[in-house]
């Protein structure tokens, strides 16, 4: 009997997560069907999840329409990269050194650093900055240095350095090392959960940002991936809405893929970032405790 | 303590040099560099140097766009000694961007304009981040300016200064709007879509009913007549209930045309009460999708050919010139054969102007290299082509029909030529034409339309902007209720009897007799001036 409930139980269990992730999973496999139907198959048979007319034509539209999108592809993984590895750093050093006792005026910069969150100047200045005074409007660095410290992630990651036993930082001057040399051997490897689950976020934003590029980008050679496809998609959407300004523009409406694109335009914007999930799935777990203990 | 923070301040410093160091290097990396302040900064030496135009536009990414631009630097270098840089910015961010660097005081020559979408030409233009062309373009662009009729010219005026340049385009700037019929259709039932020719739109709309009736008993799959919930064939087409907005279309506030004098609201019009009628009455006989409520994009239908009789710029149309061999929209003629006939009176409306311009910033170091360019996009017609289609054979050919096909894969302005120029020229030599019969169908269509342009009413709004500051809150309030009943008003989901004067009421309430009056003051001010 007993056995016999813990069964059922289990069998509910089991059932209500294979529903869950059915719900996530089937979505996205539609997703990649669709992408990969004939658009006219699309409009007379529906979507199905193994395409009835098999057929490449939107990923052709994709590609063809912006010769670009390799190229589009390693800015994007440059950029995501590099953007990931200097916010690590970056943060990760300025949030060591707020915890740290022996800093002095620490609170201050912690004013300054969360200060920008509650008051900000806004787009106009921020422009303003960007462009005339930094000098970084059309290079690949604006892309990364815009996002290099975010208040939120400072903000986990000191709760995380304070978890951390001061007296471990106190043997290790005791041992002569130095505070580099504490941070990049003690304290670093020892947050490795909160430096993946930051960096998993940091790099989906850093995937995922297309803004940045409208506004300072003006080199089709820098644009992101995001960017482009965007780009792409809206040619498709401006088109259609505005077909009433351009008479040349009607008969080149029907000539473009819509669904299937915009489809395949997903498959591509998500492809590589969804490998790094698995990879950074072990610190996962404690990651989402960070700062939940405190001692 | 003392160590480490120099050590963090030295680690800033390094960073900061490393970046700004790269920063620098790029530009010049990828060989394509732009007009940096340090560039421009050397007036003395401008009258030999090349002079470097950025020309901001909405378009998507271009296929080899290096190759063409190249070609089209060398005719620009050696005609006016100038480089053009075409800016191409997304369409779903381009107003925010250009406003953005007008307001940041950023670096840019020229770029496309208009009234729509965001761009708030006529605000800018106040504004004064718009050079005066006023006296620039008869001087530096006598061509440009006297192909374009006067009473455009007064569409990009703002306090009686020309602030931008404008895009005539070769199928005109009149409209004059009708309906779209299946032609297998309409013969197989055998009705006699001719006779629809020049009526009003309540009566067209009534003729009309009757065929979609027969036509959807032998075709019940398909769909008599298009409602999606953002598109209203009474509130966004003005045209064919013989009105004009004033101001912003979607609110309240239309004038009629036969007694332009009083500005009224569009929706106490008789002609909406009957409008709705017939929409009730179509929806509950199943000529219409019964989700036109809340359905956003026909456009599956469009493309399925599903669409038996549609609204659309209908002239001239297959009574006045036949032969044309027209499809239903987003469909081709051997898919879904479609024949047209006009209905509306020919009207270039008060937007016709600021619809597509090019603008000059007020701030630019080159205005009148600028303008100069201008002139020589619009009469320079092989530039102008080489620019909007590319190179023949390489780019686009005829096939052996006669028909213009564009190559895939290469060279591809996406169609966004009607923004960096005036595709018109006495000649109608700036567009490439099939070479057969429907080419030249084309060809006289657009003379047809030419030649209608010259003598169409012209709007008793033109040259008027509404600024509609003064009645924001009404604004909003009323356009909270029309966005939420108009649609199923004229997709014939709800009873019309009840429907219209809750929605009269509603308005009402919301403040739609403050923005009546505002417009009326606005409008009378403007007319005594």
């Amino acid at each position: 009997m007993v056995v016999n409930k813990f069964h059922l139980s289990k069998v509910m269990i089991h059932l209500i997560f294979i529903i869950s992730a059915l719900a996530c999973i089937v979505p996205l496999l539609l997703v990649v069907s669709i992408s990969f139907t004939s658009e006219k198959s699309l409009m007379v048979d529906g979507y199905h999840l193994i395409p009835e007319v098999f057929d490449f034509s939107s990923y052709r539209y994709v590609f063809s329409g912006a010769g670009s999108i390799t190229n589009a592809y390693g800015v994007t993984i440059f950029v995501t990269a590099v953007g990931t590895l200097l916010h690590l750093f970056v943060t990760s050093m300025l949030s060591y050194s707020l915890t740290r006792p022996e800093v002095t005026f620490r609170n201050a910069l912690t004013l300054f650093v969360y200060f920008p969150v509650l008051f900000n100047g806004g787009l106009v200045p921020s422009y303003i900055l960007i462009t005339r005074y930094l000098h970084l409007k059309n290079t690949i660095w604006v892309l990364i240095v815009v996002y290099l410290v975010s208040a939120i992630n400072v903000l986990i990651m000191k709760n995380f350095f304070k978890s951390i036993s001061n007296s471990l930082f106190e043997s290790a001057r005791i041992d002569g090392s130095g505070e580099i040399r504490t941070f990049f051997s003690i304290a670093l490897p020892l947050s490795k959960p909160s430096l993946a689950t930051i960096g998993l976020f940091t790099a989906i934003s850093y995937w995922n940002d297309w803004m940045t590029t409208a506004l300072y980008i003006e080199t089709p050679k820098l644009y992101t991936l995001q960017y482009l496809l965007q780009s792409l998609m809206n040619n498709i959407g401006y088109l259609q809405a505005n077909a009433a300004a351009s008479k040349s523009i009607e008969a080149a409406i029907g000539m473009l893929p819509s669904e299937g694109a915009r489809m395949a335009t997903c498959v591509l914007a998500i492809g590589p970032i969804i490998l790094l999930y698995p990879f950074l799935q072990k610190y996962f777990e404690k990651g989402l405790t960070i700062g939940a203990v405190k001692e | 303590m003392r160590k480490f923070s120099m050590m963090l301040i030295n680690l800033t410093l390094l960073l900061t040099m490393i970046l700004s160091g790269c920063s620098k290097a790029t530009p010049n990396a990828n060989g394509d560099p732009t007009a940096t302040p340090t560039e421009t900064k050397t007036p003395e030496k401008e009258k030999e140097k090349l002079v470097e135009l950025n020309f901001y536009m909405m378009n998507g990414p271009v296929n080899e766009s290096d190759r063409i631009m190249k070609k089209a630097n060398e005719i620009i270098g050696e005609k006016i000694n100038a480089k053009l840089n075409f800016i191409n910015v997304d369409g779903g961010t381009y107003a925010d961007k250009m406003n953005l660097m007008i307001n940041s005081g950023d670096d840019w020559d020229l770029a496309f304009t208009a009234f729509w979408g965001g761009i708030n030409f006529f605000e800018n233009a106040a504004k004064g981040a718009y050079a005066d062309l006023t006296d620039l373009l008869p001087k530096l662009a006598p061509e440009t300016y006297a192909r374009v009729p006067q009473g455009l010219w007064d569409g990009v005026k703002v306090d009686g200064k020309i602030y931008a340049s404008v895009n005539y385009q070769q199928w005109g700037v009149a409209k004059r709007n009708g309906f779209y019929f299946r032609e297998d259709i309409a013969n197989e039932v055998g009705f006699d879509w001719k006779a629809v020719k020049g009526k009003p739109t309540i009566e067209a709309l009534q003729m009309v009913g009757p065929f979609l009736g027969d036509a959807l008993a032998k075709h019940p799959d398909m769909i008599g007549w298009e409602t999606s919930s953002n598109y209203s064939f009474f509130a966004n087409e003005p045209l064919y209930w013989d009105m004009e907005p004033v101001g912003d279309m979607t609110t309240p506030g239309w004038i009629n045309l036969n007694t332009p004098d009083k500005v009224i609201n569009q929706f106490e019009t008789p002609e909406f009460v009957q409008y709705a009628e017939i929409m009730r009455d179509w929806y509950n006989k199943g000529y219409v999708r019964k989700d036109g409520a809340t359905v956003k994009d026909t456009t599956p239908d469009r493309k399925a050919g599903k669409i038996i009789f549609a609204a659309g710029y209908g002239w001239p149309d297959s009574i006045d010139l036949p032969g044309q061999e027209m499809g239903m929209s987003m469909t081709e003629h051997k898919n879904a054969p479609a024949v047209s006939v006009s209905t509306t009176r020919t009207l270039i409306s008060a937007g016709a102007g600021s619809n597509a311009a090019v603008a000059v910033n007020s701030g630019s170091k080159h205005i009148e290299k600028a303008v100069q360019l201008i002139e020589l996009l619009n009469t320079d017609d092989d530039l102008y082509k080489l620019i909007t289609l590319g190179e023949k054979d390489v780019d686009y050919t005829f096939d052996e029909a006669g028909n213009f096909t564009n190559i895939e894969g290469k060279y591809n302005f996406n169609w966004n030529d009607w923004q960096i120029g005036q595709s018109y020229s006495p000649t109608f030599n700036r567009a490439e034409y099939s070479k057969n019969a429907a080419g030249e169908k084309g060809k006289e269509a657009m003379s047809i339309v030419y030649e209608n342009d010259k003598t169409a009413d012209v709007s008793p709004l033109s040259g008027f902007v509404f600024d509609p500051t003064p009645v924001k809150t009404q604004i909003a309030n009323v356009s909270s209720v029309t966005t939420e009943m108009i649609p199923a008003i004229s997709s014939g989901s709800i009873d019309p009897t009840t429907a219209v004067s809750k929605l009269l009421e509603r308005l009402k309430n919301a403040g739609v007799d403050d923005i009546i009056k505002e417009k009326q003051a606005q409008y009378d001010a403007w007319r005594n001036k």
